[in-house]
């Protein structure tokens, strides 16, 4: 079922959580919500499955206008980052709960309720395990059975908040390959929230960066990767380097008119930040004169690549470079070489000239869970 | 292990010093009436009557204390209001309080004349003096077990599990009754088993709104008390043991009921 989201607010007392999100999510999605602590993912999340009543807008499945609607209601699947079975039951009885406690006259018997069970523990490979009390599961299967219970009850979504949150490197990437391979099998359409880049890009169709309650980019995988919308996206998705420079009747000066590039596209006037990755800086001759001239300052071999430290020569600034390695074109490159560089890739960003002041009531040390706590209170 | 010789050996040591031997010293003066004599003493009509009264006021008071206990324990976990901390600090004070002064004052409190004895007199109801009083004081010292046993527990459940069984669709009293409740069914066993050996055992406010007429408002605490001063060493120590074992007996059903359910659990 498509997910509609429009306008939606959420304040906490006066942390403003939800800063008037706009979005679509296609029917049998695949979709991330990735940003970091406090940028309202989870709030996000909770919001469409009714977990937090809105301060304004609206969310609809498909047709139906879902923002009067109870938790109850929504029949939404949502899988918790600390599974939040029910540790009295065993696993049989967590996946079935959500059968057995609707009203009579829409309760299945308890034939249908077992064959249900059963398929779902096939689905998440625990058959054999329903005997078992949640305590006696290694965090995988626990995670495995949170889903089947979730799937119970025929979800309009499936929701999940930090899904691999809790559990260790290796189960993750296990995890994460099968529950693609499940959501292809379910088609359920499925939101999940992350704060692990790489977990967003591998598994999602589309990825929703957010930071500080608003959407900053919405993509693909290779769109976010490609061409970041925003400083932010950037920062978030890798370590850029950030170079002051100008734009000038449509030229850009780097580092005081030392070096210039051809701008991509229209560029705004004035003063700009551009932004590059470490891997999209190129080593270059002594003739390139767009380079930007510096001295090494520090290498480090990680794997197969080598890391730079150079030092610019015009703004003494410290900029990071990415090589392959090994690299029969490299030289080997030692602390005190001179180096000439140039980014073949590079976006441009306005650059603010006094940064805006933190909103009142935002503190950051506090996480969300605090505000929420807070305001309840 | 390093160091059970001598931990191990002052655990036995001390628990022996403190609870064994003085126990056993019980069995032992009372074993000195030989098993017909026992017999006779414990199946008097003033001891049977005694046990009954301090045994049946002490579990009608334990289940009141589990009730409302668990309901404090509750409201104090759940919901934020001024003068909290103060009234938390009053769920403390039968812990705290001399057992005479709670004794003397819920005599003054429920006796006929009393401000709320006088109240309940209207209504024909008689409180001071009777095995009621004795409920009502056993109920006052018994509260705090069941809600400082269900209070950490009930602050353990997490709210993720209350909304994991809405998104589910259970409705507020299917979470209560099939979530929340058996989460924390154990430690209202438990308080309830403090509440109730606590009620038991209990002698300073109780004597006092108790009025001690035999057979009708004299618990078995008293009635040791008042062999001994009859010189009776055999007779009372009788009635302990008795006390002793039927007590010994009620929490080990207790903690069986609670291996059990935390089995499961």
């Amino acid at each position: 079922m498509d997910i509609q989201i429009r306008g939606v607010q959420k304040h906490y007392g006066s942390f403003h959580a939800l800063r008037g999100i706009d979005l679509d999510i296609a029917s049998g999605e695949l979709l991330a919500l990735l940003g970091p602590s406090g940028s309202g993912k989870t709030t996000l999340l909770r919001a469409i499955a009714g977990l937090e009543p809105l301060d304004g807008g609206q969310v609809k499945f498909g047709d139906i206008d879902a923002t009067g609607l109870s938790v109850q209601e929504r029949k939404v699947g949502f899988v918790f980052q600390q599974y939040a079975l029910f540790k009295h039951m065993t696993v049989f009885d967590n996946i079935a709960f959500g059968l057995s406690v609707r009203p009579k006259k829409e309760r299945p018997d308890t034939a249908t309720i077992n064959k249900r069970v059963r398929e779902l523990l096939e689905l998440v490979q625990l058959g054999g395990l329903e005997k078992r009390y949640p305590a006696q599961l290694s965090g995988g299967q626990k995670q495995r059975v949170a889903l089947a219970r979730a799937l119970a009850i025929e979800p309009r979504v499936l929701l999940l908040d930090e899904p691999f949150g809790a559990l260790d490197a290796k189960v993750r990437k296990d995890l994460r390959r099968w529950l693609r391979s499940l959501h292809r099998e379910t088609g359920y359409t499925t939101i999940f929230v992350t704060h692990d880049q790489e977990e967003a890009l591998e598994l999602a169709d589309r990825v929703v960066v957010m930071n500080r309650g608003v959407i900053e980019q919405v993509g693909t995988t290779d769109e976010v990767w490609d061409a970041p919308s925003t400083p932010f996206v950037y920062d978030f998705l890798g370590t850029p380097n950030v170079l002051p420079a100008r734009v000038e009747r449509g030229a850009l000066l780097l580092n005081g008119a030392t070096a210039t590039l051809a701008t991509a596209g229209a560029a705004p006037e004035g003063p700009v930040n551009v932004y590059t990755r470490p891997n999209e800086l190129r080593v270059v001759g002594d003739d390139d004169t767009a380079a930007l001239a510096g001295k090494v300052v520090e290498t480090q071999r990680t794997g197969l690549l080598l890391r730079l430290g150079v030092k610019l020569l015009s703004s003494g600034d410290v900029i990071e470079i990415e090589l392959p390695h090994p690299d029969p074109a490299v030289q080997r490159w030692q602390i005190g070489d001179s180096i000439r560089v140039r980014p073949s890739r590079y976006s441009l960003f306005p650059r603010a000239v006094a940064t805006a002041t933190e909103e009142s009531g935002y503190d950051p040390t506090l996480t969300v869970t605090e505000h929420r706590e807070r305001s309840r209170t | 292990m390093p160091g059970l010789t001598p931990t191990l050996g002052f655990t036995l040591f001390y628990l022996g010093m403190i609870v064994l031997i003085p126990l056993a010293g019980v069995f032992f003066k009372a074993s000195g009436l030989g098993f017909a004599g026992l017999w006779k003493v414990i199946t008097s009509e003033r001891v049977l009557a005694a046990l009954s009264l301090s045994f049946g006021a002490a579990a009608i008071a334990a289940v009141l204390n589990a009730i409302f206990g668990a309901i404090v324990a509750w409201v104090f976990v759940r919901y934020e209001f001024p003068g909290k901390r103060l009234f938390d600090a009053f769920i403390d004070l039968p812990f705290a309080l001399p057992t005479a002064v709670a004794g003397i004052a819920l005599t003054a409190l429920y006796s006929e004349n009393g401000w709320i004895g006088s109240v309940l007199a209207h209504a024909g109801i008689k409180v001071a003096y009777t095995p009621l009083g004795i409920i009502v004081a056993m109920t006052f010292i018994g509260l705090p077990f069941v809600v400082r046993t269900v209070e950490p527990v009930l602050r353990e459940v997490e709210r993720d599990l209350e909304e994991a069984a809405a998104t589910l669709g259970a409705r507020r009293w299917q979470t209560v009754l099939r979530v929340i409740a058996p989460a924390v069914f154990p430690s209202l066993v438990t308080g309830f088993a403090l509440s109730f050996a606590r009620a038991v055992g209990e002698y300073g406010s109780v004597i006092f709104i108790a009025g001690n007429f035999p057979m009708v408002s004299e618990i078995a605490p008293l009635l040791i008390i008042i062999k001994l001063e009859e010189f009776d060493y055999k007779g009372a120590t009788a009635v302990a043991a008795t006390m002793l074992v039927l007590s010994f007996l009620l929490l080990l059903t207790i903690n069986l009921l609670q291996a059990w359910v935390r089995r499961r659990v």
